[in-house]
């Protein structure tokens, strides 16, 4: 085995290959593989949504903030770079 | 009325994991029944309707338009749900009925309050050129959530698009699609050990997704959806690389002599000396040392898995492996099942 560099990115490289391998997978067979790893499937697919909805709604929050300065400003402020 | 044809609309998927989609129809046969994309665009000014139009096309979209309240209420019935319907915010009631602009103006919010009452969820896009901020736009509580386009400066209506496509993507992820990010999320978390300071696959996905979200205000910023990948195909090589780097940023890419500063005396100092490491301690050293030795030692009766394991350790392609090995292709999917499983049981228990 390597130095520890080596080592730590060999392991990286596993678990990014593991999770790229995930994308050529059928539906039918992720589904089958998440029901043998997890107890509950449905709450894995629950906590990816939520992770979504919590992304869109800080994204909308910030968006919010950003638009409340009048447009003038907001050019003033792209002219200025 | 007009009713236009883009000149591409649906999405390309580059990867095998899905059946591929039915064929487009050829050119100059699509329609709003045909595209996948669909918008209603109600607008009375003769030069802003030519470029919503350019732009829903440019877009791929199939586009019905409507100059009044009246018609575009029932284009909605005749030919409604679109993916997108844009409204005036400042709109003529009926045909020949001309606007008092200096009167308040409702008629946008009505007609799209009316569009609600037939579908609730309908992704709406009002133009209100009049006002200055968002704020400003009244608006009932109902139609909160509608875009607004305030102007049409930096691609702004490029850029609302862009977003109702997204969020029309996440409400169609199925289970499946869910379940796949997730776990390439939690996987690519694992494979940052120390360097994920904390964060989990769910926090990766978000900061994909907002990656993405900032991607649509072109302001060079974030990462934008090529449509010719699906979904879940972007979100997840989004994730490949915000891992990466945050890698990188753990790793601590500079050089400490850039930043060395001498003294009066002469003595050189780095304002770095008092920074905490990131560099393991012994013991973290120890762990991920033998982290490949255990994760091999798991598999202690599969030497399948452990051929697979070792060519994945070094880098290799999946057809260097199977020949590397003398491994059938079933036989090199079957073992990767079975370490995905078993590791991902693991970092579970």
């Amino acid at each position: 085995m390597g130095d520890k560099k080596n080592c730590v990115e060999r392991v990286q490289e596993l678990y990014n290959r593991l999770a790229d391998s995930v994308l050529e997978l059928s539906d039918e067979a992720i589904i089958a593989e998440v029901s043998q790893t997890v107890s509950d499937p449905q709450e894995q697919a629950e906590l990816a949504r939520i992770a979504l909805k919590e992304a869109c709604k800080q994204f909308d929050l910030a968006e919010r903030r950003r638009t409340t300065e009048p447009c003038s400003i907001r050019k003033r402020e792209a002219s200025n770079g | 009325m007009t009713h236009l044809s883009p000149s591409s609309c649906g999405t390309v998927s580059l990867q095998p994991r899905r059946p591929p989609k039915p064929p487009e129809p050829p050119r100059g046969q699509r329609s709003i029944t045909t595209c996948r994309k669909s918008a209603l665009v109600v607008e009375n000014d003769d030069s802003l309707m030519r470029y919503f139009l350019r732009v829903f096309i440019e877009k791929g979209f199939a586009v019905r338009t409507a100059s009044d309240a009246d018609e575009a209420l029932r284009l909605y019935r005749e030919c409604g749900p679109f993916s997108a319907v844009l409204i005036n915010y400042c709109l003529s009631p009926k045909a020949q009925v001309f606007i008092d602009h200096a009167v308040g103006q409702t008629n946008g919010v009505q007609i799209a309050m009316a569009i609600r009452d037939i579908n609730p969820s309908q992704s709406m896009l009002i133009a209100a050129f009049d006002y200055s901020t968002e704020q400003e736009v009244v608006r009932p509580q109902e139609l909160m959530d509608a875009q607004l386009l305030i102007d049409l400066h930096n691609f702004k209506l490029h850029g609302l698009i862009e977003r109702i496509e997204i969020d029309r993507a996440i409400k169609e992820l199925t289970p499946a699609d869910l379940q796949r990010l997730q776990w390439s999320a939690d996987f690519r978390i694992r494979g940052l050990g120390r360097a994920a300071c904390g964060r989990t696959g769910s926090d990766l996905l978000g900061e994909a997704l907002q990656s993405t979200l900032e991607g649509t205000r072109r302001s060079g910023e974030g990462r934008r959806w090529n449509k010719d990948v699906d979904f879940v195909t972007h979100l997840m090589g989004a994730m490949r690389s915000i891992s990466s780097c945050w890698k990188r940023k753990f790793d601590g890419v500079f050089l400490e002599s850039e930043v060395l500063v001498c003294d009066i005396d002469g003595h050189k100092t780095s304002p770095l000396d008092n920074v905490p490491s990131n560099e393991p301690t012994p013991d973290d050293k120890l762990i991920e040392m033998q982290d490949e030795n255990r994760i091999i030692g798991m598999f202690v009766n599969d030497s399948h898995a452990i051929w697979v394991l070792r060519g994945l350790f070094d880098g290799l392609k999946k057809s260097e492996i199977t020949q590397k090995y003398g491994l059938l292709e079933k036989q090199y999917t079957a073992a990767v099942r079975r370490i995905r499983l078993k590791l991902y049981g693991r970092g579970k228990a």
